[in-house]
């Protein structure tokens, strides 16, 4: 079972979202996974993210986000990070915007690897010194770093 | 009518049963599950110094656990195409229930009968918002 450090690629680190609002966000996030090649359908990929967190919001409060869906639009667990420095509305139960957004997909038939996988993710980023890291970092290996210690 | 439900989520299959069972509920009335686990802090006895590590490593176990959980549920929900929001919280189960209850206003909290939960203080210090599923 792979470690968040290792499913973080750097060319997947966004350390300044441009978008606005939920949508855009995830949007932006998902074409730096789509750039990577490893997603088979772009179209099936975002809808599969979409419909997810059209169903409820994936905010999880404290600034943080986890948008995320199992997909048949990829062959492995990938995960893409992006910052925003104004906060993007997750609608998160605590009213925050959310300054930290991890995106991950998962294949459908890898339930277990994805449960697992943000379930660690979600222990990680409960940590408000992280948090606070993540939001102070200033290079994408300084955000691999902060990860990496985690684990 | 219970439109917003608190799902005391555990790690024992009761409760996946329980889980289960109100996701079906939730699925006829149309209503939204909150899926609360709580890291119980009081049953935990105070170790000595020499094995803070162990318990940092068991603390950090148990709320990867208790993720894992609530994820679950959270999958199971999506396929239902059922609404839910994942709450994790630490303290005394009792009393974090029925915080979480008043404070997003929900209608009630649906616990397995196997749960240790003091059953009496849950049902009076909610007005018997409590639905026990044995």
């Amino acid at each position: 079972m792979q470690k968040i450090s290792e499913l973080l690629l750097q060319p997947a680190i966004i350390l300044d979202l441009k978008a606005k609002e939920k949508v855009e966000a995830i949007k932006e996030l998902s074409a730096v996974l789509i750039e990577q090649g490893i997603v088979t359908d772009a179209d099936e990929f975002f809808n599969a993210i979409l419909k997810r967190e059209n169903l409820e919001s994936t905010g999880i409060g404290s600034g943080v986000a986890i948008p995320h869906a199992r997909t048949k639009a990829i062959k492995n667990i990938i995960l893409a990070f992006g910052r925003s420095q104004a906060g993007v509305d997750f609608s998160s139960l605590d009213g925050k915007p959310s300054h930290l957004i991890f995106l991950i997909a998962a294949p459908e038939e890898k339930k277990s690897e994805y449960i697992i996988t943000l379930a660690r993710l979600s222990k990680i980023l409960r940590k408000e010194e992280v948090r606070i890291q993540l939001n102070q970092a200033k290079t994408s290996e300084q955000i691999l770093k902060i990860v990496t210690d985690q684990e | 009518m219970l439109e917003k439900i608190l799902l005391y989520a555990e790690n024992r299959e009761s409760a996946k049963a329980l889980a289960a069972w109100t996701l079906k509920l939730a699925k006829i009335l149309n209503a939204r599950i909150f899926a609360v686990f709580i890291i119980n802090d009081s049953a935990l006895t105070p170790q000595p110094a020499k094995t803070k590590i162990k318990r940092h490593r068991a603390d950090s176990s148990r709320e990867e656990a208790a993720w894992a959980t609530l994820y679950e549920i959270e999958d199971d929900a999506f396929e239902e195409n059922v609404k839910i929001s994942l709450i994790l919280e630490e303290g005394t189960p009792e009393t974090k229930l029925i915080e979480v209850l008043q404070s997003f206003e929900l209608n009630g909290i649906v616990v397995s009968g196997q749960s240790n939960l003091d059953f009496n203080e849950l049902i009076r210090r909610t007005h018997d918002k409590v639905l026990i599923i044995k």
